[in-house]
């Protein structure tokens, strides 16, 4: 019988071989993909995320979290079906016209990945336009917006108004963040919610598609 | 007065330690899986890397708040025009880490790893920093122990971004090979512009990180202010 614990021991240490051996030990043994995820990988993540917030671990190890959890998903996703679906939401992630920054952009995406969002990642210097048609063609739950430039982060208001302008600002909720931006201009340009880390960006992300 | 030139990576100093603090580490070890990776990637990198810097002095002058050379007038923030008041020259500089860097790291980003792009990321910014200080240590070299303030750039704290384009029409030619695109950041993208005021009252302990008001951003956690 497999022992899951070594699996949440292998996604918290960022070990992605353990995690896929593990976890396809445990797939073979028929132990339930939802009982994997929700009683050890997520536990796993949540607890990499306070040790990240507590100072007591750095985004190398978030990542390396990320990704063995990443690698245990991809092979439990394709097992799940309909209402055991693993997604947790949609989101729509990209940094704002006029910024090329994206590695704060990937570890936020890549961290909701990891956590059981289905991430669709448009990149960098992303119009309002883009933003826009991608929420309508995944129908996402969220869109993510960064910047790391005070100059470009007043992008984030026009995307916004953008959504209204298109009708479609009630079917999607907005999130914020980069080094710039801050709580009350997120309030200021009428976003949903603003994080400062890539382990608040996650718990925020499930604040507001249960909302 | 001006200066430039293609240096060699070793020539830079650049340690594994430097790379942490751009990890984020804040004085903290990694563990020894992290320290691998950065080690074989900074080894990587010093094959391929040519940095550059270019710098030149030109005279100018305060006007209100804003910073006159050439007769461009940049549109500097009230606070910067105060700092610089007594300024009678300008150094304007631009280091980049080259072209080199970024077909490297774009490389690395189609392996598709995220923590090796995070340290690609983090090596550089660690690089364009230490040219930034090399391209410094020039200066004062050519000089001689005149006083000067610290290092402003066009993007920086209430500073436009859109100054880039004049910051650029003053280095002219002299801009190793670093460009600004429509929404005025250069390319290669580790590149990093900015100007210096020369003038015997000038503080250099005055820095755009120290009078910011962010306390939590990167940079100042990163050792900047």
């Amino acid at each position: 019988m497999t022992d899951l614990n070594l699996l949440y021991d292998a996604i918290l240490n960022g070990k992605l071989e353990q995690s896929v051996e593990v976890t396809n030990q445990a797939v073979a043994e028929g132990i339930e993909p939802q009982e994997i995820i929700n009683g050890y990988m997520i536990k796993a993540m949540e607890e990499i995320g306070l040790r990240f917030q507590n100072g007591e671990a750095f985004v190398p190890n978030l990542l390396m979290a990320a990704r063995a959890m990443k690698g245990s998903l991809d092979i439990l996703r394709p097992l799940m079906k309909g209402a055991n679906s693993v997604s947790m939401g949609k989101v729509v992630i990209g940094t704002v016209k006029g910024d090329l920054h994206d590695i704060g952009k990937n570890l936020v995406a890549s961290m909701l990945e990891g956590c059981g969002f289905e991430v669709i990642n448009l990149g960098v210097d992303i119009s309002s336009e883009k933003f826009i048609e991608a929420a309508k063609e995944h129908k996402a739950d969220i869109i993510c917006m960064s910047a790391l430039l005070t100059t470009t982060m007043n992008y984030m208001k026009e995307v916004i108004d953008a959504l209204e302008a298109a009708g479609v600002r009630k079917d999607v909720k907005v999130m914020i963040g980069g080094a710039p931006v801050t709580d009350a201009f997120a309030q200021q340009i009428g976003a949903d919610g603003y994080s400062e880390n890539a382990n608040g960006a996650v718990a925020l992300a499930r604040k507001l598609v249960a909302e | 007065m001006r200066a430039s030139a293609v240096i060699s990576f070793s020539e830079l100093g650049l340690t594994p330690q430097h790379v942490y603090a751009s990890m984020g580490y804040r004085g903290a070890e990694p563990d020894s899986e992290t320290c691998s990776l950065v080690a074989r990637m900074l080894a990587d990198l010093e094959r391929e890397v040519k940095p550059a810097y270019a710098l030149k002095v030109l005279p100018g002058k305060v006007e209100g708040h804003s910073v006159v050379i050439d007769d461009i007038v940049f549109d500097t923030p009230v606070f910067l025009g105060k700092i610089l008041q007594e300024a009678h020259h300008f150094a304007l500089f631009v280091v980049t880490a080259g072209q080199a860097y970024d077909d490297w790291a774009a490389r690395i980003k189609k392996q598709g790893d995220i923590l090796c792009e995070f340290v690609a990321d983090a090596i550089g910014s660690a690089t364009v920093e230490s040219m930034g200080l090399y391209a410094k240590k020039r200066l004062e070299e050519l000089l001689g122990g005149a006083t000067h303030s610290s290092t402003f750039c066009p993007g920086q704290y209430h500073w436009h971004i859109s100054e880039q384009r004049k910051f650029f029409t003053l280095m002219g030619e002299d801009n190793v090979g670093v460009t600004i695109n429509d929404s005025f950041l250069m390319h290669p993208i580790k590149s990093v512009s900015g100007l210096i005021g020369i003038g015997e009252t000038l503080d250099p302990t005055i820095t755009a990180c120290s009078l910011c008001p962010r306390l939590d951003c990167f940079r100042r956690n990163a050792g900047h202010a």
